[in-house]
């Protein structure tokens, strides 16, 4: 399956607002299906989250955590920038597809959000992009 | 007047390059329809190469950080891409935003021909759009 787009997310200092803006202006809605359980573990990222749709796409506000690539040895931080998420069907084919593209990854699994098998890599502009498999 | 996630526009020097990597390495499709028709001769003549997963479109845009000194308009697009949202009432979304006192770039239709964009920030800086294909 090739990845289709799941979620934006903007990491961010300003949860509570960001979140009312895009609720009041832009007219999203809160959605409680199909968001990731955050693990909520304060060795890898705890921060507070609120999740958004359109009716198909998602939009995560996240709090911005600069030092979760620090802490977590993990190479791309998703949460400093923010990111764009896609899902596959099969993580494991497509880790197999980005190291045949030469394509380097950070490699969180399940780490941050139970049940989902997260990868983190670059595009060539420096955009953080995400790549899961659901699991449950 | 709801808004559709419509496209991510991603500004980059490398269009190339990036487009390389969006179909290849993303998998994603050259898109072919409803596809903007860019005006390059009113502020901003970049390349702009256009992917899709099948739902949702990936602008690829020739970064341009003079695009809102050439055109008079605050909220510069292209200097560092964009998130797109498309609405089938615009003028109704523009008097939403004014009540709700947000600013924005009033584009019209001179960065594409059919299209009538406007631009404005989040609390974040974020760059959004909305727009409305014309009849």
């Amino acid at each position: 399956m090739k990845p289709k787009l799941h979620h934006i997310n903007l990491s961010t200092d300003k949860v509570e607002e960001m979140d009312a803006f895009y609720r009041e202006v832009l007219g999203l809605e809160r959605c409680d299906e199909d968001i990731p359980a955050l693990r909520m573990d304060e060795e890898v990222y705890a921060g507070d989250v609120t999740f958004l749709t359109d009716g198909d796409i998602h939009l995560h506000i996240a709090r911005k955590d600069v030092e979760a690539g620090f802490r977590t040895g993990q190479l791309v931080n998703p949460v400093l920038e923010g990111h764009v998420a896609y899902r596959v069907d099969d993580i494991e084919a497509f880790k197999t597809h980005l190291e045949a593209e030469a394509a380097p990854f950070s490699n969180w699994g399940d780490s941050a959000v139970a049940g989902w098998h997260q990868v983190y890599f670059y595009d060539p502009e420096g955009n953080v992009i995400e790549v899961h498999e659901r699991r449950t | 007047m709801k808004l559709k996630l419509h496209h991510i526009n991603l500004a980059t020097t490398d269009v190339t390059g990036m487009d390389r990597f969006y179909q290849r390495v993303m998998g994603q499709a050259r898109e072919t329809a409803g596809l903007p028709v860019l005006e390059k001769k009113q502020g901003y003549a970049g390349d702009v190469a256009f992917t899709t997963d099948g739902n949702i479109q990936t602008h690829l845009a020739q970064r341009d950080v003079m695009a809102g000194m050439a055109t008079g308009q605050v909220v510069n697009p292209v200097a560092r891409g964009h998130i797109a949202f498309r609405t089938d009432d615009l003028a109704a979304f523009k008097a939403h935003l004014d009540a709700k006192g947000v600013p924005y770039s009033d584009w019209g239709n001179r960065a594409v021909a059919g299209w009538r964009q406007i631009f404005f920030y989040d609390p974040d800086g974020n760059v959004i759009e909305v727009h409305e294909v014309e009849e």
